[in-house]
């Protein structure tokens, strides 16, 4: 069964189109990454699966029920992108006040709060009040709000903004042992590079509208191998190596000490080059297509898309 | 999933917003608005009590000393004999008038701007607040119904108040009825004679609180800043309980059969009046006013209202504002 099944949503603030149409399936016990940039409709979309905001058309289930219902609400656990809390309160009351909204005894509460606290690495700040932490600390003391109640679909909106570079990773770390413990997890963000590092199924929204979803290794590399037809070579003997390949018939220049080549069908260069390597008794030093990673991957998805909208609009 | 039984749900429901008025009161202990509040309960009460008793102790004497002169027992060599009652006499006139007449007049002249103020200012971010810090999203993605959540926090603000005032006039009332009569005079002459009194001072100036409590809740739960929130109920609560005095005075006091009715200050005054007096002394109270001519009188006269009508409407003025706070804070959605 399908934690979250989003077949065309819509939702529309006034006369502004939030999201055209979104379609999403996250598989039970997957870590899934929502994609998209800022303002694509992440959070919008979050907030039609806990019930927040109400969709404009389209179904949104949660573990086959309709979203935000009373038993929906019961497995869910939730990280607000943006939550400032109430400083005065000590960190273990705020965890307690939620495990009681988790329908816990207050006994129990106050129980699981601190060793989730413990967990997230708040030790010693259990009595603490909430104004008194940091920015980092703030968002584990989130991330601890968002397991109060064992949920089974734990959903966190962009957990690592406004981190630094440690913090982020100490979300993430906590994120991966999540996801190594079998939990749902729906993780949004805008940064590549953290998606790629925990997630295992991504979606990917832009304007309103899910571009591409999928296991995530099933979509680098068909956008890889769509993508890639230029390359980047390096080797000591340059001029020798160009002059082969443009008699080969092969579109290359060069800038600075690499050559740019660009393929006119997947695999060609990968066949060709050991060959004029040899022929030019050169040495390799670095043979790689250009915009591997998933951040140009994303960012050719998203110009392809504009380029549509462009010519339908 | 298994469903539970309406009965299993209600009972969860039930012993879930029991613990959670128990965490808001804790919570609402360590607030700094909670501090300046309990210290504005106290502070003007005592105040104007102790110099109410002061200025109006020669004519208290002179009423009590005409009263045993009438009944002779002022008579010469009898005094001595009667000094007990005589001094727990003047005690529990003094309770009677200078306590309930002064807390009268601290309640609904002087402390009304600052309650008013005081408690507006704790209940506006009831909602609000929690919009505002983004915590309401977290809170209303749980297991729990957004009726819950408001009920359960008004419930905490409700409990808090009460402890407030009682505390507040019990300590006020129980110093002033020791230094007049003495533990047992207390005990046996002067509890009897004016515990009622206290009961319905505290009462409804509790209710008077639930009202102001419960209309900002309401605008907590219409705007999201609760700082505008505040204000905005502040204005308009200002307004009803100045604005129709002032309309009287210059609009003529036939305004007045209108405007009585919102004016929330007024009717508790009215209410704690009637019932701190009695049906008997309260009517012979206002036959006296009515017998009177002038335009303070015919002012007065033309604000009256019927205690049982200005019953219902301080009641109906917690519990519609809190119904409505309620069904919008289920209907809106949470940004």
């Amino acid at each position: 069964m399908n934690a979250v099944a989003i077949r065309g949503l819509r939702k529309v603030f006034g006369r502004f189109v939030a999201l055209h149409e979104v379609n999403l399936e996250v598989p039970e016990g997957v870590c899934f990454g929502f994609l998209g940039p800022n303002g694509s409709g992440k959070t919008t979309t979050i907030k039609i699966i806990l019930g927040l905001l109400e969709p404009d058309g389209g179904e949104v289930y949660v573990f086959g029920r309709k979203a935000g219902s009373y038993e929906v609400r019961r497995r869910i656990g939730y990280l607000p992108e943006r939550i400032e809390y109430h400083n005065h309160v000590l960190c273990v009351d705020f965890l307690k006040y939620v495990g009681i909204l988790n329908h816990m005894k207050p006994s129990k509460a106050e129980r699981t709060a601190r060793d989730i606290l413990v967990w997230v690495g708040l030790e010693g700040w259990e009595d603490q009040p909430i104004g008194t932490l940091s920015a980092g600390m703030k968002q584990r003391l989130g991330l601890a709000q968002a397991l109060m109640g064992d949920p089974d679909l734990i959903i966190l909106d962009e957990p690592t903004s406004n981190l630094d570079p440690i913090g982020r990773k100490e979300i993430l770390d906590k994120v991966k042992e999540l996801a190594s413990e079998g939990k749902t997890i729906f993780f949004s963000s805008h940064i590549l590079s953290e998606v790629e590092t925990v997630s295992d199924y991504v979606g990917i929204i832009f304007h309103g509208r899910t571009i591409k979803q999928g296991r995530l290794h099933d979509i680098k590399r068909e956008l890889i191998r769509r993508k890639a037809e230029k390359y980047e070579l390096v080797v000591d003997k340059t001029s020798e190596v160009l002059s082969i390949l443009t008699e080969k018939g092969v579109e290359a220049h060069v800038e600075g000490d690499r050559i740019i080549m660009f393929a006119s069908n997947p695999g060609f260069l990968e066949r060709l080059i050991p060959k004029v390597l040899v022929d030019a008794d050169a040495q390799l030093m670095k043979f790689t297509p250009v915009g591997d990673t998933l951040q140009e991957v994303f960012l050719q998805l998203v110009s392809e898309v504009s380029l549509e909208e462009g010519e339908s609009g | 999933m298994v469903e539970e039984t309406l009965v299993k749900r209600v009972s969860t429901v039930l012993s879930q917003s029991f613990y959670m008025i128990v965490e808001e009161v804790k919570s609402i202990y360590k607030t700094k608005t909670f501090v300046v509040f309990a210290v504005l309960m106290f502070l003007p009460v005592q105040l104007i009590l102790v110099s109410y008793a002061t200025s109006q102790y020669p004519q208290l004497l002179f009423e009590v000393e005409k009263a045993f002169f009438l009944n002779g027992i002022l008579e010469e060599g009898v005094i001595d004999a009667f000094s007990d009652a005589f001094a727990s006499a003047m005690g529990i006139l003094i309770i009677r008038r200078g306590f309930i007449q002064a807390s009268l007049g601290a309640t609904t002249y002087y402390i009304n701007i600052p309650i008013i103020a005081i408690v507006t200012l704790l209940t506006c971010g009831l909602v609000a607040a929690e919009r505002e810090k983004g915590t309401l999203p977290v809170y209303v993605s749980k297991p729990v119904y957004r009726t819950q959540l408001v009920l359960t926090k008004f419930a905490a603000f409700a409990l808090v108040s009460f402890a407030l005032t009682a505390l507040a006039y019990s300590t006020v009332y129980f110093t002033y009825a020791l230094t007049l009569l003495g533990p047992l005079g207390m005990l046996f002459t002067g509890l009897p004679e004016t515990i009622s009194m206290l009961l319905v001072l505290i009462f409804f100036t509790w209710i008077f609180i639930l009202d102001i409590g419960a209309i900002t809740s309401l605008f907590s739960s219409i705007i999201d800043r609760s700082i505008l929130a505040g204000v905005t109920s502040l204005i308009i609560l200002l307004l009803l309980s100045i604005l129709p005095n002032m309309l009287v005075i210059f609009a003529g006091v036939g305004i007045a059969s209108f405007t009585k009715y919102f004016n929330i200050p007024d009717l508790i005054n009215q209410l704690i009046d009637f019932y701190s007096l009695g049906f008997v002394e309260y009517y012979q109270n206002m036959w006296l006013i009515i017998k009177q001519t002038g335009f303070f009188s015919q002012i007065i006269i033309s604000r009256m209202i019927d205690p049982g009508t200005a019953l219902i409407i301080v009641i109906l003025l917690i519990v519609i504002p809190l119904i409505s706070a309620c069904l919008i804070t289920e209907k809106r959605e949470v940004k």
